[in-house]
């Protein structure tokens, strides 16, 4: 609900004057104070009052000035602190809002949006009727904070309907029904082990989790994805496991692990499906049988990032001859091509070292920007390839061990 | 600029303005014999005599562009007035000349989201 004052959506009310902004259409107010009733009618057209009349007791005239709104730049009209009654806001064919004002304070507003309807209450609801029919109820204490204890959460949606409950102030609860009321889900605040049924309450799916589900009542839709679990695209944090059945029967329609966000390993339809850093490979690339070419031949890049880390440089460079662009007694940089690679990764350039005091050759990747030893040693060092070129930051190797 | 290396350690020499207050500065930190630690074998280059040298790892407050003007982003300070030893295991000893060392740990690149 707006909150006329800031003019934000669901914003944390706070004192002050009263804030409403109109382009077309009519402001009303209704004032009742201890001694006398008034009634102002302002026209807007294009951000302009056009017409204002006032009507205390049984005299009415055309108002000079406004007494209870005066108008700000941008279309924004102020209402006087501390008035008590009502602010009718009527948006020219669009949505015509009524807040209830308490000593300056909105207290209660209605909003009228063709056949919908939004009723809130300061401190204590917010409901959405679409065609009379509640679709969206939320409870609250103070200003917009979750309700204490209870239900404080139920939303209709066409396939289902989402209720949320807390204890103490957070949510520890969420069940979602099917849209003929059969129960899709029941899952509490820590829960591990998850079963998720279909429309005629037959088993659809069991979910298993190594570290209990944290559950967030901040996105407005299921925490359980069910098109995701279907489609085998659901990711839990920790280790997690689901498989989902076929219909009236137990049997195991498919499968998916994976730990952190990342799926491992998969079956569906008779397929296995396999993962590298959440990834979907061949059998033969998750099994381990490539070689260096296949590796820098595979077209995903976060893929072949991981392979090269598996297989190693020195182990590339031994069964793949690079082109070398600079070399010394201690020192080689070496050019491979990466025929999917995204610019400027369209080469893998390595560094090949030798250790001055163990003898033993070392391998490090380094960008590809670097065209010599050089620039390719500096960067390793974190120094930059522009500091190494310049004259000014040159570095000069003096002992090396 | 000069530099040593010890095997994925670099050590640059830094042209200092004002060595005096530069100290001053690195005294009120807490001093380590520490260089680095390997992340394979645990094998750790550090100062043979720890008093040879002041080293201290710096937080994101010491600047040095306050004593050189180069700027440069690192983590350890490392200054001797007499010359300092540096041992490793697997590596020969090496000797550092009297003066104040930026010291920096080798990378490696990933892939262009890695730049720098």
């Amino acid at each position: 609900m707006l909150d006329i004052r800031t003019g934000k959506e669901n914003s944390k009310l706070s004192t002050g004057i009263i804030y409403a902004s109109v382009r077309n259409g009519e402001l009303i107010v209704r004032t009742c104070g201890p001694k006398s009733q008034t009634r102002e009618k302002h026209v807007i057209e294009h951000d302009k009052i056009t017409e204002s009349l006032c009507t205390r007791g049984n005299n009415q005239h055309l108002m000079p000035g406004m007494s209870n709104i005066w108008h700000k730049k941008g279309g924004a009209y102020y209402i006087r602190p501390g008035i008590d009654g009502e602010l009718i806001v009527k948006q020219e064919g669009v949505t015509t809002d009524k807040h209830i004002i308490r000593n300056g304070e909105q207290v209660e507003s209605l909003r009228i949006l063709g056949a919908r309807k939004e009723h809130w209450v300061a401190g204590t609801f917010e409901k959405i009727y679409e065609r009379g029919a509640l679709v969206y109820e939320r409870y609250f204490r103070d200003d917009w904070e979750m309700l204490y204890k209870g239900k404080f959460l139920r939303k209709v949606e066409k396939e289902y309907t989402l209720e949320r409950y807390s204890d103490h102030g957070d949510m520890v609860r969420e069940v979602v029904y099917w849209s003929n009321g059969q129960q899709m889900y029941d899952i509490h605040q820590q829960d591990k082990d998850i079963c998720v049924f279909d429309e005629h309450g037959l088993p659809l799916s069991k979910i298993t989790l190594a570290t209990g589900l944290s559950l967030d009542n901040k996105l407005l839709k299921p925490i359980i994805d069910l098109s995701a679990i279907v489609h085998l695209t659901a990711r839990f944090p920790g280790e997690w496991y689901y498989e989902t059945y076929y219909c009236k029967s137990d049997w195991i329609f498919s499968w998916m692990k994976g730990r952190e966000f990342s799926p491992e390993e998969g079956f569906k339809c008779g397929e296995y499906y396999y993962f590298i850093r959440g990834i979907r490979v061949p059998e033969h690339i998750a099994q381990g049988q490539y070689g260096a070419a296949d590796i820098l031949n595979y077209p995903n890049e976060t893929v072949r990032n991981e392979l090269l880390r598996r297989h190693g440089l020195a182990r590339l460079a031994r069964e793949l001859h690079g082109q070398t662009l600079d070399k010394n007694e201690t020192y080689e940089l070496i050019r491979f091509p990466v025929p999917h690679g995204t610019v400027p990764d369209t080469v893998l350039k390595v560094l090949k070292m030798r250790c001055p005091s163990t003898q033993k050759w070392h391998f490090l990747r380094v960008p590809p920007q670097c065209n010599n030893i050089n620039e390719a040693l500096n960067w390793t060092y974190g120094i930059r390839i522009t500091d190494t070129r310049s004259a000014r930051t040159k570095l000069e190797m003096i002992t090396e061990t | 600029m000069k530099t040593y290396r010890q095997g994925d350690v670099l050590f640059i020499q830094m042209e200092i303005r004002n060595i005096e207050r530069m100290k001053e500065d690195l005294s009120k930190l807490e001093r380590t014999t520490v260089v680095a630690r390997g992340e394979a074998t645990g094998h750790t280059h550090e100062l043979s005599d720890p008093d040879s040298a002041i080293l201290v790892e710096v937080g994101g407050w010491f600047r040095i562009e306050r004593y050189d003007s180069r700027r440069h982003d690192f983590r350890i300070v490392l200054h001797t007035d007499t010359g300092a030893t540096i041992k490793h295991p697997e590596h020969g000893h090496l000797n550092l000349p009297k003066g104040t060392y930026m010291i920096r740990n080798q990378r490696e690149y990933m892939s262009y989201t890695d730049n720098d």
